[in-house]
């Protein structure tokens, strides 16, 4: 209810009383005598008594009912705005980064032409620096354009075997790094409910699985990296948790956003699109990620997709 | 004027600092090269002088790069064209494609990868093969795909492919005997190129090797290019 409205209210209240009030005093003051005596049988008058206090008492109730209805009003209200300004607030983001690819891209590609043409370009150390640093650029560009598409993308839709996807994604990482693949212990909850096959993009889904997983090699160079999967509460929930360097608690806040890298992890290379690659993938699905990390104890990554039975 | 041996390339881009820069490393590469500003310009040139290839912007005031790959084709001209796309979208990149470029780059790209792009599609069209992406259908042994109607046979049986597998399949059938690399594949099909994702690739390769029936070790039509590839072995004909 609003301030307004409870002022009004209020004032509207006190009218009968402060005319009443008025009245009587006129009356006393007039020396007016007579009596009004009404009589009524004991058992009316303790029924009526009774009347009163459950009004009073269902009017503090009714009072209360209404607050509550208008502050769920007011949360949800909140809630769409917080949710439609988290949105515009993205795709104003987007729009940015598009302007920002496509005014680098044609300076890039002039400025790549341009050295490698110098007619001793092949030679020389400082033409070879321009165009180094040039596609250095050119990579980073590449990849927040990388972002955007993935964001615009529609999803190309199949029914997935999650627990197929994620064995595929260790033997993958095995495979590649079998250093970090010995540390990886995959498990499965399947009683009483496994995960249902569900409705995903199985690529951008692996791309997502593989980049959580990369993640865990590349942070914890020993301990054991364990991967889970389970259904709770509707949702497929995947952990990934490793035993690594951990991040900063000051950085944590920051890891889905575009080239955030911790300060710990300037010695590993990545481009630090990554997580924010993965968050994009679980949003489109409709699920969502979420990390818990402890600088030199190690991370907690959570994917969750919902089942839509 | 007696034309050179060098081929002949057409730049089309209406950034100076761009067709500069490229024109010079084009020509100390081996290959003649003219310049037009944009693509209306592009088209007179053509109109002059058809050059063995043409390398084109998208974004172009007058006539952008896809208005001038269509009217292009529209005369029944099949000179091979590279298009430079500007937008990084993924439907960009097919439609480069299905509107009759015969490849594309995006900027900001290495110089020498243009090279070898170029030097790619003029080996595709120096070997004499009939333009297969003009043709509706295609066929390989008794495989055929009719692009039209996203519909494959072996011999009379139609067989069923996801749209990712088929789209696979038919950009190999465009190419066939080129070695494709997985990551040029992920890149103009799935219109990503995230290294670690090549799986995808496989998998419809997979799923394209058990529905036509191919064998990995004998392969009829994907060959794998061991630590390459992927290359489409058997001859493919339009028809």
């Amino acid at each position: 209810m609003s301030d307004r409205r409870s002022i009004v209210l209020g004032a509207l209240a006190c009218v009968p009383v402060a005319l009443s009030a008025l009245a009587a005093g006129g009356m006393a003051i007039a020396g007016e005598q007579r009596v009004l005596a009404i009589e009524v049988a004991l058992p009316g008058a303790v029924l009526m008594v009774g009347a009163l206090v459950s009004l009073v008492a269902g009017a503090l109730l009714f009072g209360r009912a209404a607050d509550a209805r208008s502050r769920r009003r007011a949360a949800a209200a909140a809630d769409a705005a917080g949710r439609e300004a988290a949105l515009h607030e993205r795709e104003r983001h987007q729009r940015f980064l598009a302007r920002l690819d496509h005014e680098l891209k044609n300076p890039l590609t002039a400025i790549r032409a341009t050295a490698v043409a110098a007619p001793d370009g092949a030679e020389s150390p400082a033409w070879r620096t321009v165009d180094a640093q040039a596609a250095k650029l050119s990579t980073l560009v590449r990849d927040l354009r990388k972002l955007a598409d993935l964001e615009a993308r529609p999803l190309d839709l199949e029914l997935v075997d999650l627990e197929q996807v994620i064995a595929e994604a260790v033997a993958d990482l095995r495979q590649r790094d079998p250093g970090a693949g010995a540390r990886i212990d995959f498990t499965v909850t399947r009683v009483p409910w496994a995960v249902p096959p569900l409705a995903a993009d199985v690529d951008l889904l692996s791309l997502a699985i593989d980049n959580v997983l990369g993640n865990a090699a590349k942070y914890s160079t020993a301990g054991p990296i364990e991967v889970r999967l389970r259904e709770q509460d509707g949702w497929a929930v995947m952990d990934v948790a490793d035993a690594g360097r951990g991040i900063p608690a000051g950085e944590v806040s920051q890891v889905f956003d575009e080239l955030a890298r911790a300060h710990n992890a300037r010695d590993v290379t990545g481009s630090g699109i990554g997580l924010t690659l993965v968050a994009t993938v679980m949003r489109q699905h409709g699920g969502d990620v979420s990390l818990r990390s402890v600088e030199g104890s190690g991370t907690l990554v959570t994917l969750r997709l919902p089942i839509r039975r | 004027m007696e034309r050179s041996t060098r081929p002949h390339i057409l730049i089309v881009d209406d950034d100076e600092a761009i067709t500069v820069a490229l024109a010079a490393f084009l020509d100390r590469s081996g290959f003649d090269v003219r310049v037009a500003e944009d693509g209306r310009a592009g088209l007179a040139e053509v109109e002059r002088d058809v050059p063995d290839l043409v390398v084109c912007d998208v974004l172009m005031p007058h006539v952008d790069g896809r208005e001038f790959v269509r009217r292009i084709r529209d005369r029944q001209l099949w000179l091979p064209i590279i298009l430079l796309t500007q937008v990084g979208e993924s439907w960009e990149r097919s439609a480069a494609l299905d509107e009759g470029a015969d490849d594309y780059l995006n900027k900001p790209f290495d110089p020498h990868e243009l090279i070898s792009r170029i030097r790619a599609v003029l080996r595709r069209t120096v070997q004499g093969a009939p333009p297969l992406r003009a043709a509706e259908r295609l066929r390989a042994h008794d495989l055929s795909i009719d692009r039209t109607a996203r519909r494959v046979w072996r011999a009379d049986q139609e067989l069923t492919l996801t749209p990712k597998a088929l789209t696979l399949l038919e950009y190999l059938m465009l190419h066939p005997q080129e070695v494709h690399s997985r990551d040029r594949l992920l890149s103009a099909l799935w219109g990503f190129d995230f290294a670690t994702s090549s799986r995808a690739v496989d998998h419809r390769i997979a799923e394209l090797r058990r529905v036509l029936g191919d064998n990995a070790s004998e392969a009829q039509f994907i060959e794998t290019v061991q630590s390459l590839g992927y290359r489409f072995s058997a001859p493919v004909v339009a028809g």
